[in-house]
């Protein structure tokens, strides 16, 4: 039984935080008033105060989550926009999306060895490079926790989509396909969406690279797990 | 109107993935399923991009909007306001930089072979 007015509200809420902040963005473009930083801060202070346990909230406005999923099936038109493009680079495209994800996971692993995290946290961070419903599957075999993961996903998507952006704008690396696989590989939906408007080949790599990396950690995660724990 | 018709179009797709995920017990995400059935769809010309830009370009431009709700889930977790809140970012901060700057060198380096 779907509770239409608990949905109604905590949609609205939700749709309403991300129109202030970005407005408020969109006047004020820092880097700490991101709409993805903001919004979700705006509404954690709702739940707060209201004394909302995050399950009623994730009831009511979890759909908005669930269009990640026909979002990256929509990938597909600019993929297709640029295929030319992909057909002359697969090559460097596939090198950069396997070393790319392999120092995600190796980096992952050996950091959180160095920082003393341990455990299904550990594990949680390991599938932080890939897109969200991606990333929760992955997470949810290697015995790591869904939602945190999630929480890894989103941070890792705002820092590359900054540093991301700021490379791109001055350039660096010096080829639009290798910026593209730099910021789908590394920094996925989050990052493609912020670079797209600065260029539309930088975005279709970027997309093209970001749906291929969440596959290759799709089939690889199981293997690299097994790999790290020797 | 036409973005809204191009949307649910784009999410016909993704049901029909979804329908094939669960029909095959495939280990793929619909989203990726229905991408590649609207690829498939493009190559053969059964439709035209024209037919979807726009619904793609509504989609896409709300992505991180969708994100939104996922991040909220840090109330449940207060053991993150922490050192341990603060190692974790420095582990997804410093691999982040790692990664970006291994794919954008290998990428950069085989692309220029390919020229």
């Amino acid at each position: 039984m779907i509770d239409w007015a608990a949905t109604a509200l905590w949609s609205a809420i939700t749709l309403a935080s991300f129109a202030v902040t970005r407005a408020v963005h969109r006047r004020r473009p820092r880097w700490w008033l991101m709409p993805l930083i903001t919004a979700p801060l705006g509404i954690a202070l709702i739940l707060l105060v209201f004394h909302v346990p995050y399950s009623t909230y994730r009831a009511g406005a979890g759909w908005l989550l669930w269009m990640l999923g026909p979002a990256v099936t929509a990938f597909a038109v600019p993929i297709y926009d640029q295929r030319a493009m992909i057909r002359r680079y697969w090559r460097s495209l596939l090198a950069g999306m396997i070393t790319g994800s392999a120092t995600s996971f190796i980096s992952g692993w050996a950091l959180a060895g160095v920082l003393g995290i341990d455990g299904p946290l550990r594990l949680s961070l390991l599938p932080r490079s890939v897109s969200t419903p991606f990333a929760m599957a992955i997470s949810a075999e290697i015995g790591g926790m869904p939602d945190i993961t999630a929480v890894f996903v989103i941070a890792t998507g705002i820092l590359g989509a900054l540093l991301g952006e700021a490379a791109v704008k001055r350039g660096i690396p010096s080829g639009r396909t290798a910026q593209g696989a730099m910021i789908g590989v590394a920094a996925h939906a989050i990052g493609t969406a912020q670079v797209q408007p600065l260029n539309p080949r930088v975005g279709a790599v970027a997309g093209l690279a970001m749906v291929l990396t969440g596959l290759l950690n799709l089939a690889l995660a199981p293997l690299a797990l097994w790999f790290l724990r020797g | 109107m036409r973005t809204i018709w191009q949307i649910a179009l784009i999410m016909a797709f993704y049901g029909a993935g979804e329908f094939t995920a669960r029909l095959t017990h495939a280990p793929l995400p619909a989203s990726v399923i229905g991408l590649a059935l609207i690829l498939i769809a493009l190559h053969r010309r059964w439709i035209k991009p024209g037919q979807l830009r726009d619904g793609a370009q509504g989609l896409l431009g709300r992505m991180l909007l969708f994100f939104v709700p996922a991040v909220p889930v840090l109330i449940e977790h207060r053991e993150f306001v922490s050192m341990l809140g603060v190692r974790l970012m420095l582990a997804v901060a410093i691999g982040t930089v790692l990664v970006m700057v291994v794919t954008g060198a290998v990428v950069q380096m085989v692309a220029r072979a390919d020229d």
